[in-house]
């Protein structure tokens, strides 16, 4: 099976059933299958060849499905190209998995170009790093009506009337392996480049049916889509919708930062299955009022994950949502999912964390110490999985790397008396940002690019990133860095704090001492890290 | 400068900018300089209902009203008595 055949059965079965509700049209089933057919006799016809990434760079929307669709029955993998990140951090991912086309939304079509045509300004003034070269992608699909607008040579659009009159006839498919790469999904890297997790079909599979089984997923169900498309919850939101024959519902980005909104939207929509980071449930517990607003009685499913929900809040969102389970799930990108726990009822004391439970969706958990030993019960261990939920790897800095097996999360956990599994932190520099996954590396190189700075850290302090930076210019401000920072990475990667400092702590050996600045950080200690005149650094972080 | 845009400056420069104001005008584009994402942008509204004493409706939070310190002054303005 492939997750590009799940929707076929259903086009033909419940045709007028709506597949994916909002957030500005409704597809049904046999309009999604009928435009996914038609996004891939469009891909074929600019060229698209078995087994090339196609870039989706569009909104949540039933379009955006239906053009992941199309790029897998034209033979291709999908690579999600997140709306919010800025043009510069999107080309590198296109260059690196060499993406030649991208379906892509009108105004993000006018940004890309607009910087592409920067860059080349910039490239002829300075050889810059950071700008790059050229990206490799040739063929824009505009997925809407738009005015049609002015491009570099080399560049070829293709509007929306191209793919609205294409055929719908259903393509021979190009393969039957499901263990052919379905998706590329780009992580936060440590080197300072994003990177890509490769995910099969098998992949997919494996964690979409567990969870569709799991809550008994049927075609009455309408399930919201919170996370955004590049983040692998919204596996389960697209996939394991469709599977079933059941309603996605689109929950846009305006409706998930608004509290209110989110409770408008999933008391009206009669939503029934959810899964998100806990922030968004928490905003709809405090912002949203759910509970004097009368909860959410449709709710009977509540997935999690990304970050700890703090028990006392999750007790809140058990009061009141009495209707509905509630599942922790755990698991880098690199294993979707790979543990799960229903909670069923919490400690007493708000202090205690709620386990990340046993190996799930056909996975093998263990749990080893550095020379690969397993650990005894209760002591902390490095996780490792094997199963049907590991990566095929990573397509990194242009090359595929498998992926080694059994797989090391990098996560540390030990296994409790009765078997489920505690989280105990990260190996590495690797962290979450409200449920967001951040390498400290990449938000480092980010900042050092910067010619005014000399030499920077990234720290995390409160749940938030600060970075600590020297600069080598007087002149430098914090606007300056967050500025920098913006037009390279994704806005949560861009660090809350910025301290401007003389000098960074040193270990004996003369690296930068991670440990010291943090601890300086947390208690505002500025004889280790001396601020900068004139800014009077309040530490506000 | 008024009360109202003093206190969201303030607001801003130690809340955002580390207590740095350098280079922080009426006009700076506070999306595009990575000030606001959608998580700053909630607490910019709590502070500015607290502050202010005012209730900001879902119609009013979009990325325009929260785009420069001028747009997050006239906002508040025309909600205060």
């Amino acid at each position: 099976m492939r997750i590009d055949r799940l929707v076929s059965s259903f086009a033909e079965k419940t045709p007028s059933h709506v597949a994916v509700d909002g957030p500005s049209e409704a597809l049904t089933y046999a309009e999604l299958d009928a435009l996914a057919n038609r996004f891939a006799h469009t891909l074929k016809a600019c060229g698209v060849q078995p087994g090339e990434r196609v870039g989706v760079h569009l909104p949540r929307s039933g379009r955006a499905i239906a053009a992941m669709l199309g790029a897998l029955r034209a033979g291709a993998t999908y690579v999600p190209l997140d709306p919010s990140s800025p043009p510069a951090r999107l080309k590198l991912i296109a260059n690196d998995c060499a993406i030649r086309h991208v379906v892509i939304a009108p105004p993000l079509f006018a940004n890309w170009i607009e910087n592409r045509i920067e860059n080349r300004i910039e490239n002829r003034i300075a050889n810059s790093v950071a700008s790059g070269a050229q990206d490799s992608v040739e063929h824009f699909i505009v997925a809407a009506d738009a005015p049609a607008i002015d491009v570099p040579s080399g560049v070829h659009v293709h509007a929306w009337s191209e793919v609205t009159s294409a055929s719908d006839a259903v393509l021979p498919p190009t393969s039957d392996s499901p263990d052919e790469l379905a998706y590329l999904l780009y992580t936060s890297g440590s080197t300072g480049v994003p990177k890509g997790v490769m995910l099969s079909h098998r992949n997919a599979l494996a964690f979409v049916d567990w969870a569709a089984e799991l809550i008994a997923l049927g075609p009455a169900d309408r399930v919201a889509s919170v996370a955004p498309f590049h983040f692998d919850l919204s596996v389960f939101d697209i996939w394991s919708t469709l599977s079933r024959g059941a309603t996605i519902v689109i929950v846009d980005e305006a409706t998930v930062i608004s509290g209110p909104r989110m409770v408008d939207r999933i008391r009206e929509k009669e939503i029934t299955a959810w899964y998100s980071v806990p922030t968004a449930i928490v905003l709809m517990l405090d912002a949203g009022k759910l509970a004097e607003r009368g909860g959410a009685p449709s709710l009977r499913s509540v997935f999690f994950a990304g970050e700890v929900f703090p028990v006392k809040h999750l007790r809140r969102a058990m009061e009141t949502l009495p209707g509905a389970r509630f599942f922790n799930l755990f698991g880098p990108t690199e294993t979707n999912v790979c543990t799960a726990y229903e909670v069923k009822g919490l400690p007493a004391a708000d202090v205690t964390a709620i386990p990340i439970g046993q190996a799930s969706c056909g996975d093998v958990a263990a749990i080893l110490d550095p020379e690969g030993k397993p650990v005894p019960d209760g002591d902390v261990g490095e996780l490792f999985i094997e199963g049907p939920t590991v990566m095929l790897g990573y397509w990194d800095a242009g090359k595929r790397t498998p992926a080694k097996h059994p797989y090391p999360t990098g996560d540390m956990v030990s296994r409790r008396g009765d078997g489920e599994l505690l989280y105990h932190g990260r190996r590495d520099h690797m962290v979450k940002i409200h449920g967001f996954r951040v390498e400290l590396g990449e938000v480092e190189v980010a900042i050092q690019d910067h010619v005014g700075v000399r030499e920077a850290i990234v720290v995390v302090h409160n749940q938030e990133l600060v970075a600590v930076a020297v600069p080598s210019d007087a002149e430098l401000s914090v606007l300056d860095v967050k500025r920098h920072c913006a037009a390279r990475l994704p806005k949560y990667m861009v660090p809350l704090g910025v301290r401007l400092v003389r000098a960074l702590p040193r270990t004996s050996s003369g690296k930068i001492d991670r440990v010291r600045t943090a601890a300086a950080v947390r208690d505002d200690d500025r004889a280790v890290l001396v601020p900068l005149a004139p800014s009077d650094q309040k530490g506000a972080s | 400068m008024s009360q109202i845009k003093a206190a969201i400056r303030e607001y801003i420069v130690s809340t955002w900018l580390s207590g740095d104001e350098r280079g922080l005008t009426d006009d700076t584009d506070l999306q595009e300089s990575g000030l606001l994402d959608s998580l700053t942008t909630l607490s910019l509204i709590s502070f500015l209902e607290e502050t202010f004493k005012i209730q900001l409706d879902p119609s009013d939070i979009n990325a325009e009203s929260f785009r420069t310190l001028d747009a997050i002054v006239a906002l508040v303005s025309q909600k205060t008595p």
